[in-house]
């Protein structure tokens, strides 16, 4: 009987410091990821508000801009910038979200389709915009129409005889270079338009991404796509705002707005 | 004879029991010192994480009202008791671009939120508004 309670406290003491240990382990580890997921939560916010301001920035940068100065719709910087200490966004996207193009002037006349203008959205040097492709649609009532030739800037970009959808690949890809409006001259087709309903151009760039736009009937619209990413310094937690927006040429002080708005899980990396 | 024997058997066992007694409680309380400090600091960060959600919320609801509210009335503000829960709340406005006289401009809004009667900021959240800016809501 006594053999038997022989080192009892001290076993009682170590298993009672192994639970506590276990215990306290244990409470320390779910305070830890509380505070960790607390943390976040706070970060979260503050990125989402910092996108916020990248957006905001940038409108009133195109906007101001517009006002302005004649010959350009605006733009607007990418790449980083500071808010607060060690608060930034950074603002970027792909080429096709930097490409403006006013479908507000568009007209047809004879075999050709004119009044359509393009721009550049950012006077930065990355991303580069580029037209690798016009991918020209029609649709038109009697008889059906073949596209000859795309004119931008003065001169002929493309040539050739294609119905539509006609894949206009232009041979050399035509660049956006500085902030000035740039007119899409004409679409030249091979005889009369009239009694043309509808057309798009699904303008495809070089870094892949693509626009289409309605361009015919002529239509109140220049859009532009901005993406801001809000961060916080020492943190790998990201926000991004994607917001498209309409100037609306025809109606800018009264009408122009944000026309869709949508947080993407796509962190903005370069500029 | 037999007594005798037990008498002199059972002081060593009694003896033996408060030495291992006089360890473990040593050991317990060498082991349990630093348990307790932690625990009395993760006691104290649960009450603080109570405050910093609390904040966070608190400023969070006030750049929301920020943003329903027309341009021209966003302007700094500091308010005591913030709706009423007891944390104190600044609102400072700034222009980064144009001015108040700009027909184009953007404000800068910073929110900070501090517990009544404690200086420590436990949130803090930063954008900017500019003017005339139209959503499709």
């Amino acid at each position: 009987m006594l053999k038997k309670k022989k080192g009892l406290a001290l076993i009682a003491a170590v298993m009672l410091i192994v639970f506590v240990t276990i215990a306290v382990l244990g409470i320390s580890t779910f305070i830890t990821q509380w505070f960790s997921q607390l943390n976040a939560d706070q970060i979260s916010a503050k990125c989402l508000y910092l996108a916020q301001a990248g957006i905001h920035d940038a409108l009133y940068d195109v906007r101001n801009i517009y006002i302005s100065t004649p010959n350009t719709y605006g733009y607007y910087s990418t790449g980083l910038v500071t808010v607060d200490a060690g608060e930034t966004y950074r603002r970027g996207g792909t080429a096709a979200d930097f490409l403006m193009v006013d479908t507000s002037e568009v007209s047809q006349s004879g075999t050709d389709l004119s009044g359509l203008y393009i721009q550049k959205a950012t006077n930065s040097a990355s991303p580069v915009v580029s037209i690798d492709r016009m991918v020209v649609t029609w649709s038109k009532s009697g008889q059906s129409r073949n596209l000859r030739s795309i004119r931008i800037a003065g001169s002929n970009r493309w040539t050739g005889n294609l119905s539509s959808p006609a894949d206009a690949n232009l041979p050399t890809n035509y660049t956006l270079t500085g902030t000035s409006i740039i007119p899409i001259d004409r679409l030249r087709f091979n005889a009369s338009m009239n009694g043309l309903n509808s057309m798009s151009i699904q303008f495809v760039m070089t870094d892949g991404s693509s626009k289409t736009v309605t361009v015919y009937p002529a239509s109140n619209s220049c859009q532009f796509t901005i993406n801001s990413t809000g961060k916080v310094a020492g943190s790998s937690i990201y926000r991004t705002i994607k917001a498209t927006y309409d100037l609306m040429p025809l109606t800018f002080n009264t009408t122009s707005r944000v026309v869709d708005i949508d947080e993407i899980n796509t962190e903005i990396t370069s500029p | 004879m037999m007594k005798l024997t037990q008498k002199l058997l059972r002081p060593k066992r009694k003896g033996f029991t408060l030495i291992e007694l006089i360890m473990a409680i040593v050991v317990v309380g060498i082991v349990a010192l630093p348990i307790s400090i932690t625990l009395a600091k993760h006691v104290q960060s649960v009450f603080q994480s109570q405050d910093i959600t609390m904040a966070t919320n608190l400023a969070k609801f006030d750049l929301a009202q920020v943003n329903n509210t027309s341009y021209t009335s966003i302007a700094s503000a500091s308010i005591s008791n913030y709706q009423g829960y007891g944390y104190n709340l600044t609102r400072t406005v700034s222009y980064v671009n144009g001015s108040f006289f700009s027909s184009e401009s953007t404000k800068k809004i910073t929110v900070q939120v501090t517990k009544s009667g404690s200086p420590e900021v436990l949130a803090k959240l930063v954008t900017y508004v500019s003017r005339n800016i139209r959503y499709p809501f």
